[in-house]
């Protein structure tokens, strides 16, 4: 089952959500206070990743589903790195790119994009 | 594919080293801004929808970065690609596309807009120097 993200307000020490929002019963909630800014929508962050890792990585590279979490003490939308490519559906996870939740900026330090290089063609490397 | 077309010639290993092609995982975009030289000038970046007739109108063909998934001659494939912008009509752009054969390939305007703006626009320019101080 995937994960449903829903952006809400709390008021009154209450969580106002969308009124769209499917909440099924007995499914597991996390709660993340993310402050007072607004965090950005899942598929704004995930074009931001996708970007860098284009830009930065290799043009075959997406990023795939995200979660919220704190990083270092900022919270941020953490995506699974996927190699897509032709005549198969995207591979992986080779690893993850991390996107500041506020400001959208790239949370990935040199080390780790050359670690997604090492592991992409490690994992390449492990296909028939 | 860019460069051919232009009538630079440059060898395919040479080529790869300098962009730093990883097997499989592609080019890193921003790594054509390495081939700027004495005799290759470079324009790499976010584009609007209207900059592929600019630099038409320069005679100039664009390397657009884009979704395949969005370009029906894909036929329902879905990865990342780079193809050359070489032509415009009112409806249409006529494309290169390197894994395809050397014909050109007229692909709906807004269908190759979409394949872009899945990219942010992102296109590269590459042309020799003393062709045109742009």
């Amino acid at each position: 089952m995937t994960t449903t993200f829903y952006q809400g307000v709390v008021k009154h020490g209450h969580i106002q959500l969308p009124s769209a929002a499917n909440l099924p019963e007995g499914s597991y909630v996390y709660v993340i206070v993310a402050g007072p800014e607004p965090i950005l929508a899942e598929e704004t962050a995930r074009r931001k990743a996708t970007r860098w890792l284009v830009e930065f990585v290799g043009n075959m590279l997406m990023a795939n589903e995200g979660r919220i979490q704190e990083i270092n003490g900022r919270m941020a939308w953490r995506f699974g790195v996927f190699i897509t490519g032709r005549g198969h559906a995207p591979r992986g996870p080779i690893g993850y790119v991390d996107i500041d939740a506020h400001t959208g900026e790239s949370l990935v330090t040199a080390q780790q994009a050359e670690e997604l290089i090492a592991h992409g063609t490690a994992f390449i490397n492990t296909l028939p | 594919m860019v460069l051919a077309y232009q009538q630079i010639i440059r060898s395919q290993p040479d080529l790869a080293m300098q962009l730093g092609v990883r097997s499989s995982l592609g080019t890193p975009t921003r790594s054509v801004l390495g081939l700027a030289s004495n005799q290759l000038r470079v324009v790499y970046g976010e584009r609007t929808e209207s900059t592929p007739q600019k630099w038409l109108a320069l005679s100039l063909p664009s390397v657009a970065f884009v979704q395949v998934g969005e370009l029906s001659y894909w036929q329902g494939e879905s990865f990342q690609h780079a193809v050359v912008v070489i032509g415009l009509e009112d409806n249409a752009v006529w494309l290169l596309d390197p894994d395809m054969d050397e014909t050109a390939i007229a692909v709906d305007l807004d269908e190759f807009m979409l394949a872009w703006s899945g990219m942010d626009y992102l296109d590269a320019v590459i042309y020799q120097v003393g062709v045109d101080d742009r």
